[in-house]
């Protein structure tokens, strides 16, 4: 298990906090997922779930249709990437275009825009994949 | 003689189809990102993300009917914008093969055709490199 997947004495505690234990690893993954809900395309999904299950430090950013993914109980991958302790964050701009920015969305995640997604890119410390 | 690639800190590799998707615009949202965190970005297109460089394209998509008079940038014009506004950070290449195949023949003249194999070396310049999407 890796540091993402044990809860702090305090519980999850809030999503910049996790998102900061995500923030302070190295190395670890930037997973950005594009795709909506298409059950062909959940493998990449299930894969996430595996990285963070073999105690990589995963991010995974919502972008594009795959912002509806954001909203509770819309994936059971992603159910289990939370509980595992990944990180999933989601792209502002495309929520709005969804119509989804004033939606309650998941526990934890976060809501960002691209330049903080291109200071994350722009890390050494982070490899990039694109789905 | 064989181009000397300058080196960037990422090269985003954009294929696909310019309207299948967001796709395109989430590229171009993040290169604006990238260059305005000072970064050096190069952007390869392949299929037909080749086409969105065409100077035919005109500086406006055609009229919205809903909203007569509003002014839509083209796709040629947002990468001509982002080409200008940093000359010396940005680079633009697409796929000669891709770029023929599809009668794609006035770019942009900061766009430079390469030969499918020179995409090694595009890579090879870069830190980091990004594929977007599927030909």
């Amino acid at each position: 298990m890796n540091e993402l997947g044990v809860p702090p004495a305090d519980g999850w505690g809030t999503a910049n906090m996790v998102s900061e234990a995500w923030e302070g690893a190295s190395p670890r993954l930037l997973l950005i997922e594009s795709q909506g809900r298409v059950a062909t395309d959940a493998g990449f999904r299930r894969d996430a779930v595996t990285q963070v299950l073999t105690g990589q430090s995963a991010l995974l950013f919502l972008v594009q249709d795959g912002v509806v993914l954001a909203v509770p109980g819309s994936d059971s991958d992603l159910d289990r990437f939370q509980e595992q302790g990944g990180v999933l964050a989601a792209d502002s701009f495309s929520l709005a275009q969804h119509g989804l920015d004033t939606a309650a969305l998941r526990p934890e995640l976060r809501v960002v825009g691209m330049d903080v997604v291109a200071g994350w890119i722009l890390d050494p410390a982070v490899r990039v994949v694109w789905h | 003689m064989a181009r000397q690639i300058p080196h960037t800190d990422v090269l985003v590799t954009l294929m696909g189809a310019p309207h299948a998707s967001d796709q395109v615009t989430t590229a171009l949202r993040l290169t604006q990102a990238l260059l305005e965190r000072g970064a050096t970005v190069q952007v390869w297109t392949c299929g037909y993300a080749t086409l969105i460089t065409q100077r035919p394209l005109g500086a406006d998509k055609p009229r919205n009917l809903t909203d007569w008079n509003r002014d839509y940038p083209s796709l040629v014009t947002l990468a001509e914008e982002l080409l200008t506004a940093y000359p010396d950070r940005l680079y633009w290449y697409g796929c000669r093969f891709c770029s023929d195949d599809r009668g794609a023949v006035d770019h942009l003249p900061q766009v430079v055709l390469r030969p499918p194999a020179g995409y090694a070396a595009n890579v090879a310049a870069a830190d980091k490199t990004l594929l977007l999407g599927v030909i």
